[in-house]
């Protein structure tokens, strides 16, 4: 890609110009290292040390819709009966256990107490209490639930009608049909079938990269992990999407080309983030990992991240997406409103009204100090 | 009020949006609500979900909204290549 080997140097430079600027900010200001009093300040707790529970969390949270737990055969249009997607649990120290992180990622509030997690467990019990929590933290908690209520209503509003099993009664042996009416002939579903496998033994080798990066840079946690692998029916759907609208592009180009496959998310507070991004940058180029994309997405009206796409040293694609707590709960949150936007099956009027949903929710995130700072890798050519 | 239509060029690592890889489009119509279509190999306008992945930043492409004259004329570049 173009201009890519200057990005490590340019990476360097922008790190010490921040850690540079950090350095000079006023004392008390979010970002300065120094308090008020000139002292330095403390380390911070990990993220999910300080989350609290959510009012209506507190006991395991099936309100909230999983937002990679893609399978359309697991997919469920009601929010109160989403099953996880089972991973293989490869975590040595017991962070994430498999198909918990709706509660984990959100609440901190099942997170596995053994094995090695003491600075966790003394992270729980120096918990802020609830009037401690910042003004931005109490809206972000009041709107939460004004959401889950609004999403209850359109539930009840548009209700879903049972989905006719897909008929496959026309279609040649060895193809393969999604609830969505995407198709890929025989040839077309064994070459994206195969590209899915090919990533599997590879991603242990990511996997394990992504959790030393974890380790090694301050404030950050990891969250979504059960969840990293792309199941296969959302995999063909999308390959079908792309193969559709771009019908210049071959079965294997698009196939192996698929950047989220396999897909990690780091998880800042708002006050880290910036620097978590910058940080976890460096770590992974360390690793011997090449970032090829960075989409700073904290202006757009459906969606708070940034997304990055990294190739590993043997050539392998996947997807980083940074988040807060609260962007990571957000798009959790609207994570069905999601799927129903992109269902052929939804009326244009719905859709609509899900759109305005998505716009709602992602107006009412917080922004992390010094977000727009980041900007796009490469550059947007318009 | 007649109905709206926003078109997109579909960019990949091999395309640019004056040659890109797709054309997409959201309708508008006048009874509210709104749909998405890609424009398939036979000219066709079919559902496409990647408009709303792409504002999610869920797409593998990047969208580049383009004007109806310049959309017209990637057609006719298509209509060349496909027809």
């Amino acid at each position: 890609m173009a201009g890519h080997q200057d990005r490590p140097l340019a990476f360097k430079k922008a790190n010490d110009d921040l850690t540079q600027r950090m350095e000079r900010l006023p004392p008390g200001h979010p970002s300065s290292p120094y308090n008020d009093d000139g002292t330095r300040k403390p380390p911070v707790a990990r993220p999910a040390d300080r989350e609290l529970p959510l009012p209506d969390e507190q006991a395991a949270d099936a309100n909230l819709d999983s937002p990679d737990a893609e399978e359309p055969s697991q997919r469920s249009l009601d929010t109160n009966d989403l099953p996880e997607q089972e991973m293989p649990t490869l975590e040595a120290d017991g962070r994430e256990a498999v198909g918990q992180e709706v509660r984990d990622g959100e609440t901190g509030a099942n997170e596995a107490p053994s094995g090695g997690v003491k600075e966790r467990e003394a992270g729980v019990t120096e918990q802020p209490s609830p009037e401690a929590a910042s003004p931005d933290s109490r809206s972000w908690g009041d709107s939460l639930s004004h959401f889950k209520e609004q999403w209850e209503r359109h539930k009840e509003r548009w209700p879903q009608e049972q989905r006719p099993p897909v008929d496959h009664s026309t279609d040649e042996p060895g193809s393969w049909r999604g609830e969505g009416d995407q198709y890929l002939n025989a040839e077309e579903n064994l070459v994206a079938g195969h590209s899915l496998e090919s990533i599997r033994p590879i991603e242990e080798k990511v996997s394990a990269t992504v959790q030393e990066v974890r380790e090694e840079v301050p404030d950050c946690d990891l969250v979504g992990l059960g969840n990293r692998f792309k199941g296969e029916e959302r995999f063909k759907e999308k390959v079908s999407d792309e193969l559709r609208a771009k019908p210049d592009r071959s079965i294997a180009v698009i196939s192996e080309n698929m950047p989220d496959a396999v897909r990690y998310t780091f998880q800042f507070d708002r006050e880290d983030y910036v620097d978590g991004y910058w940080n976890t940058l460096g770590c992974m180029e360390r690793h011997g990992c090449e970032m090829e994309l960075s989409r700073n997405s904290w202006d757009s009206p459906q969606y708070k991240g940034i997304n990055t796409r990294w190739r590993t040293p043997a050539g392998q694609l996947f997807e980083v997406q940074f988040h807060t707590p609260e962007s990571f709960e957000a798009k959790q949150l609207t994570h069905t409103a999601y799927e129903r936007i992109r269902s052929p099956t939804a009326s244009d009027q719905e859709r609509d009204e899900l759109y305005e949903f998505q716009s709602e929710v992602s107006a009412s995130i917080p922004v992390p100090t010094d977000s727009p700072t980041i900007a796009d890798y490469p550059k947007k050519e318009v | 009020m007649a109905e709206e239509i926003t078109y997109y060029a579909i960019v990949d690592r091999w395309a640019t949006p004056s040659d890109p890889a797709g054309l997409a489009r959201r309708r508008r119509p006048d009874t509210g609500g709104f749909r998405d279509e890609a424009l398939d190999r036979s000219l066709n306008w079919q559902f496409t979900p990647l408009i709303v992945e792409w504002e999610r930043a869920e797409s593998t492409d990047d969208l580049v909204e383009i004007d109806a004259d310049e959309a017209e004329r990637i057609i006719e570049q298509f209509r060349a290549k496909w027809g």
